[in-house]
């Protein structure tokens, strides 16, 4: 059977996959070096979970994530280099070297950030893509979280709004068994993340995480779904990650077997193999590649190693948006490019709201039934 | 000038600024068809629409970080918390999402935001309902506070905090709401981060906000009977707070008495203590008194309730004790 | 190339990690991501992974040895390959103490050794704290602060009092170990060198009552009327922050009303208080004011100008009697003794200064910081290289010759002056001679100098050209043999070469100890000097 995939889409979902494991590998030695500092969790072996949706969406979807976001942004294609420098802390970062590992932001790439606390991006999410109904355009919201996240307030909180309103947001559950050293198990009653979308009357499904393509296929339809108006999906990509929870995490609450079984299942050589498979690329091919992706990462090393910390007036900015000011471009700030695709939202006079969350006959025939009169 | 009520007041400045800006939307708990848990929305769900004025589950967490996510690309969201004391559920969002996402982001997004609602005790709720939380909010930077007294303040303070680029908490008060005063009809805007001295004196200044400061003009009032002339200053933001007026009146009149619904200990009139003392020691006569509420949870007997708040009485002592009049 | 595999940093605490185990042995091919050795740090046991790809060729640190974060541990390289020599040598040891451990051979954890437990001082006796000497003119201290309180444990070293000599505050420090059982000299007094100031309890004893002659005496006696402190230990107190009002209590007065009563030359001690403890408040201040109360003689700080300020009509005010420094009281006594002590005599010199304010402005067009009497500090340390004779200092019946020039640099205090020392000025640049006059002039304004900041020296330079003074002639400060006291430098009528012209002309004048230098070395070394001066160049060299 013919692939259903060309060439160069296949190719594209490799390099980013190769392009994350390769920079997260780096990330974790430039750790070990001491050049990186605080919390750094990895995302090697989650890869396929950041470039399957990502191929499957338009550039202007929002997106945003946990802690555990490196990849997405990578993904979206955030410049390797300020994301390592934003890692390093030093002024070529993405947030100045203000957010660090955790938060990295980039608004021109629509990746509306890492955050920190469990599950509190879930409800932003949701903000998001009200804010896409509100304005009537087919945008659609993909929110990241953890297995662990999904037994937060906010989770559940969120659901409900978003389906009751019908908000186009696909929630993707990276389930790699662990929130932190605990086993999913232990803590959930119901493990299953994708079975609670059910309590919501939302739909939810799992997902191979540690498959490229069908990452791709899942979010595609989840997307489309989404845009016809039909409200909120939830996927949960069964994955695993290969390394600790951050780069302090001996791991000892899992055995060196099953770490080594997941690993059989690497999503990068899966998606080569495949490749090869087919026929549509030869093996110098993926080593062109791998040489190429592997000179990017060295020098985005090198770009962040260079770098200066940010200056000591930065302490005193971003914290209010003084009367005027503009948003910070990051790439026209550090590497003076012309940034052309940052956001723009309409006018509060140009907007015309012509949605109607509760219709209006829906209320007043809800109102008859029950003998009211308004 | 048309009288109207706080409610009233605020009810206009809402349906002035959604009139102006389509981005403008209200969130909450029975702000639509029900109009309002204390009436500031009446029929503001007929004149916008259900998209606009939006009846929330009772998520506080859930609906505060999703009306957060839309400020993060060009809404402006106004949260209605029913009551302050429910806001402690939607805490996280507001001080590790809102506060945070220009700092977080390196100046990349920003989040236009007000989160409004009654703080304060609201009469015979007991602890859980009657607490004055703003010295918690005062404390983050990437906020701002404010806590208009009156009418007229309400509704140009809700004006410019719609207005606002930054995520602003705005604290109101059940009392407050049937309070009447007069109002300027139309563009009326009250700049966020000025004080205002609601009335002039001479031989001391009180310092005050929200519904504290009628006390204080109670008490002004008697004790201009017995020769004294105090100053009142109306705060009125309570981040950034305005050390320039401040100083101004304490330099005036070289006495001070904070008044503060809220408990005393990381009060806010703590800080505004801490301002006087380092930057204006050499102009006090005596040193600042404090009237607060008690160090203790409120409770629901009418008379313990009472002794529990500040009122005129204890202020008019507070007074006569930095005049050195006590028992005078 | 071999590559180093170095000691990660697993944590942010980790310092060091100790390797476990080694997983893969010489020889062993290792690819990128491999884990090569198990570590343990101070969190957990986790792998150490290799970034590239190679063959093990040497490892450096072996099992259970420690190593620093960044220290390589091994090395990896192609097949067959030697690690150059010297390489793994050069194991970096950022610092002594976090080498790696394959410097040294393997050693057993040895304990750290440990000083000798300090005896037990005097038996678990009383132990006096005595006034220390903190410098050679140091006759008494006055004690600003205690550090400790009674009942409080005190181990050797630990600072127990802040004290206020004649040059600066210092730090008491406790010579022993015990327990802080008795203050003897409160805050704010003083006592002689010598004289106990507290008594330290040893480990077993109890606190005994102090002797009644060490206690201090109940009721403070104006120091201006008490004698020098005699050696015997008693205690003067001489000065309080706060002044006091008759009857010796503290006197209480709002912020604003000492303010006011500072701005309009009022003596406050001499106003009623009407508020809570007898507080001064600002109605007392202006009631005062209204009937005209004294001001006290201090008053010539306030501006002159304010209205109100002169007391009414009819009222003479009274002189104030301020009783001595202890900064104030070693001047008076060092001058007394000084002046008839040492027989001085004077030499002037006119010096044309053109060519070092010139200098100086060259300087200022490089945004160097260089003042005239910066250069003049030089000249006089250069000249002072040159005629040794005259760096001498008169000692018993020895003279003493020093071969380091040190310059004293006379800074005024409110309270007096001081001299802080420039050591090896004769050695030193400009620029490096103006940042540390500064820097001195700064910390002795603070009282912040050190003893051997103002201890010693060749030769004073006393400088009150900015007074707009042409000539004077100053006291030598023995040790010291000399002192060059310089006047303004300002434009005069000279002749030159027949002709009138208009100079910028400088009066200097050296007074000497006639009992070691006599007239002609200081003559000689007055014409080095204005050489030096008028041609700086030769500063140069």
């Amino acid at each position: 059977m013919a692939s259903p995939y060309s060439k160069e889409q296949l190719l594209t979902m490799y390099r980013k996959m190769y392009l994350i494991r390769r920079f997260e590998e780096r990330a974790g030695q430039q750790y070990t070096l001491g050049k990186i500092a605080g919390f750094c969790h990895l995302y090697i072996g989650q890869e396929a979970v950041a470039v399957g949706p990502n191929e499957a969406l338009r550039p202007d979807d929002y997106m945003l994530s946990a802690y555990r976001d490196h990849g997405q942004p990578l993904a979206r294609g955030s410049d390797a280099g300020m994301v390592m420098a934003e890692l390093f802390g030093r002024g070529t970062g993405y947030s100045k070297g203000k957010g660090g590992s955790m938060h990295i932001f980039d608004i021109e790439h629509h990746f509306y950030g890492g955050y920190g606390i469990v599950g509190g991006q879930i409800p932003l999410a949701a903000g998001m893509a009200f804010a896409s109904r509100y304005r009537n355009e087919d945008r659609v919201t993909v929110c990241y979280f953890g297995d662990a996240a999904a037994n937060q307030g906010s989770f559940h909180e969120t659901f409900n709004m978003a389906s009751k309103w019908k908000l186009p947001v696909i929630y993707i559950c990276e389930n790699n068994r662990y929130g932190m050293g605990t086993a999913i198990s232990r803590t959930s009653a119901v493990p299953e993340i994708h079975k609670r979308a059910a309590a919501y009357g939302m739909r939810g499904e799992p997902v191979d995480g540690m498959d490229c393509l069908k990452m791709y296929e899942a979010v595609k339809d989840a997307a489309a779904y989404c845009r016809a108006g039909k409200g909120p999906v939830l996927l949960e990509a069964n994955t695993y990650r290969f390394r600790g929870h951050s780069m302090a995490d001996p791991a000892t609450y899992r055995s060196k077997q099953e770490v080594e079984e997941e690993r059989k299942n690497d999503p990068i050589p899966k998606l080569r193999d495949y490749t090869l498979k087919q026929g549509l690329a030869q093996d110098a091919e993926f080593e062109a590649i791998e040489e190429e992706v592997k000179a990017v990462v060295d020098a985005a090393v090198k770009f962040a190693d260079e770098s200066p910390e940010p200056g000591l007036d930065e302490l005193w900015r971003d914290t209010i948006v003084a009367e005027g000011e503009e948003d910070v471009r990051p790439r026209e700030r550090v590497l003076g490019v012309k940034v052309t695709h940052w956001p723009k939202y309409p006018s509060g006079q140009e907007l015309k709201v012509t949605w109607d969350l509760e219709p209006r006959e829906q209320a007043e025939q809800a109102d008859k039934k029950a003998g009211l009169s308004r | 000038m048309p009288e109207l009520m706080y409610r009233e007041a605020l009810n206009q400045a809402l349906a002035e600024e959604m009139e102006r800006d389509a981005n403008v939307f209200l969130i909450g708990e029975e702000v639509g068809r029900y109009n309002g848990a204390f009436k500031v929305s009446q029929g503001l769900l007929d004149r916008f629409g259900s998209a606009r004025i939006i009846d929330a589950p009772i998520s506080e967490l859930g609906f505060a970080g999703m009306s957060v996510g839309a400020a993060m690309v060009g809404l402006r969201p106004v949260v209605e918390m029913m009551t302050w004391n429910f806001a402690i559920l939607a805490m996280d969002q507001i001080v590790n999402n809102a506060a945070k996402l220009r700092h977080m982001s390196g100046g990349q997004l920003r989040c236009p935001i007000v989160f409004r609602g009654p703080g304060g005790a609201g009469g015979r709720l007991s602890s859980q309902h009657s607490q004055a939380l703003e010295a918690n909010y005062a404390h983050f930077p990437g906020l701002k506070v404010i806590a208009p007294a009156t009418p007229a303040d309400a509704k140009g303070m809700l004006k410019a905090a719609i207005r606002d680029e930054n995520p602003v908490i705005m604290f109101e008060g059940e009392r407050l709401y049937a309070l009447k005063g007069e109002v300027p009809e139309g563009e009326h805007v009250v700049p966020i981060g000025k004080a205002d001295v609601k009335r002039e004196g001479t031989d001391v200044t009180i310092i005050t906000w929200s519904r504290m400061y009628y006390f204080c003009m109670e008490a002004a009032e008697q004790l201009a009977q017995e020769g004294i002339s105090a100053e009142v200053l109306d705060l009125r933001t309570l981040r950034p707070l305005d050390e320039e007026a401040i100083l101004a009146s304490v330099r005036k009149t070289n006495r001070v008495v904070i008044v503060e619904e809220g408990w005393a200990l990381a009060g806010v009139g703590a800080s505004v203590v801490d301002i006087i003392q380092s930057k204006a020691f050499d102009d006090l006569d005596a040193p600042v008194e404090r009237v607060t509420g008690l160090d203790v949870n409120m409770s629901y007997a009418a008379n313990l309730e009472n002794a529990t708040q500040p009122d005129a009485p204890k202020i008019i002592a507070a007074v006569k004790k930095v005049l050195y009049r006590e028992g005078a | 190339m071999a590559i180093p595999i170095q000691m990660p940093s697993l944590s942010p605490t980790m310092k060091e990690g100790k390797i476990v185990k080694w997983l893969k042995k010489v020889g062993d091919k290792v690819s990128s991501g491999e884990a090569v050795a198990e570590v343990e740090t101070d969190k957990s046991n986790l792998e150490i992974e290799a970034y590239d790809d190679g063959y093990l060729l040497q490892i450096v640190v072996g099992e259970d040895q420690m190593a620093a974060v960044g220290a390589p541990i091994a090395f990896l390289g192609a097949k067959g390959e030697k690690v150059e020599a010297g390489k793994a040598a050069a194991a970096p040891a950022p610092k002594p103490a976090e080498a790696p451990a394959a410097a040294k051979p393997p050693a057993p954890p040895a304990p750290a050794p440990t000083p000798p437990a300090a005896p037990a001082a005097g038996g678990g006796g009383r132990i006096a704290v005595a006034m220390p000497s903190l410098s050679p003119t140091m006759k008494e201290g006055k004690i600003v602060k205690w550090l400790k309180k009674v009942g409080d444990k005190v181990s050797s070293g630990d600072a127990i009092a802040e004290l206020e000599t004649d040059k600066s505050n210092l730090e008491i420090e406790a010579y022993d170990d015990g327990t802080l059982s008795e203050i003897v000299v409160g805050e704010n007094q003083t006592a002689a060198v010598g004289a106990p100031i507290a008594y330290l309890t040893g480990k077993a004893g109890k606190a005994a009552p102090a002797p009644a002659a060490a206690q201090a005496p109940a009721a403070p006696a104006p120091a201006a009327k008490a004698p020098a402190a005699p050696a015997g230990g008693q205690v003067v107190p001489l000065r309080r922050e706060e002044p006091a009002v008759a009857g010796g209590r503290r006197l209480r007065a709002s912020p604003l009303a000492k303010k006011i009563a500072r701005e309009r030359g009022l003596d406050i001690t001499q106003v009623h208080g009407s508020g809570p403890s007898g507080r001064v408040v600002k109605r007392d201040i202006e009631e005062a004011l209204a009937r005209g109360v004294a001001a006290p003689a201090a008053a010539k700080k306030a501006p002159a100008a304010v209205p109100g300020a002169r007391p009414a009509p009819g009222v003479r005010p009274e002189p104030q009697v301020v009783p001595l420094t202890s900064m104030r009281k070693v001047i008076a006594q060092r001058m007394t003794e000084v002046k008839p002590g040492v027989p001085h005599f004077y030499l002037t010199i006119e010096v044309e200064m053109d060519a070092a304010v010139k200098v100086r402005e060259e300087a200022k067009a490089m945004d160097l910081k260089v003042s005239v009497n910066d250069l003049i500090v030089k000249a006089v340390a250069m000249a002072v290289r040159r005629y040794p004779k005259i760096n001498v200092s008169l000692q018993g019946d020895q003279v003493v010759q020093y071969n380091t020039v040190d310059v004293g640099i006379a800074v005024a205090l409110e309270e007096g002056l001081i001299t802080p020392i420039l050591r090896d000025a004769d050695q030193k640049g400009m620029q490096a001679i103006s940042t540390e006059v500064r820097e001195l002039a700064e910390r002795a304004r603070k009282r912040a100098l050190k003893p051997d900041e103002y201890t010693g020296g060749s030769i004073t330079v006393s400088n009150l050209g900015m007074y707009g003074i042409d000539q004077f002639v100053a006291v030598i400060n023995p040790p010291q043999a000399s002192i060059l006291a310089v006047g303004a430098v300002a434009d005069k009528a000279v002749v030159v070469n027949g002709q009138l012209a208009v100079r910028k002309m400088m009066t200097a004048t050296l007074s000497c100890d006639h009992r070691v230098i006599d007239g002609a070395i200081g003559a000689e070394f007055l014409r080095e000097l204005r050489g030096l001066l008028e041609h700086p160049t030769r500063l140069l060299f």
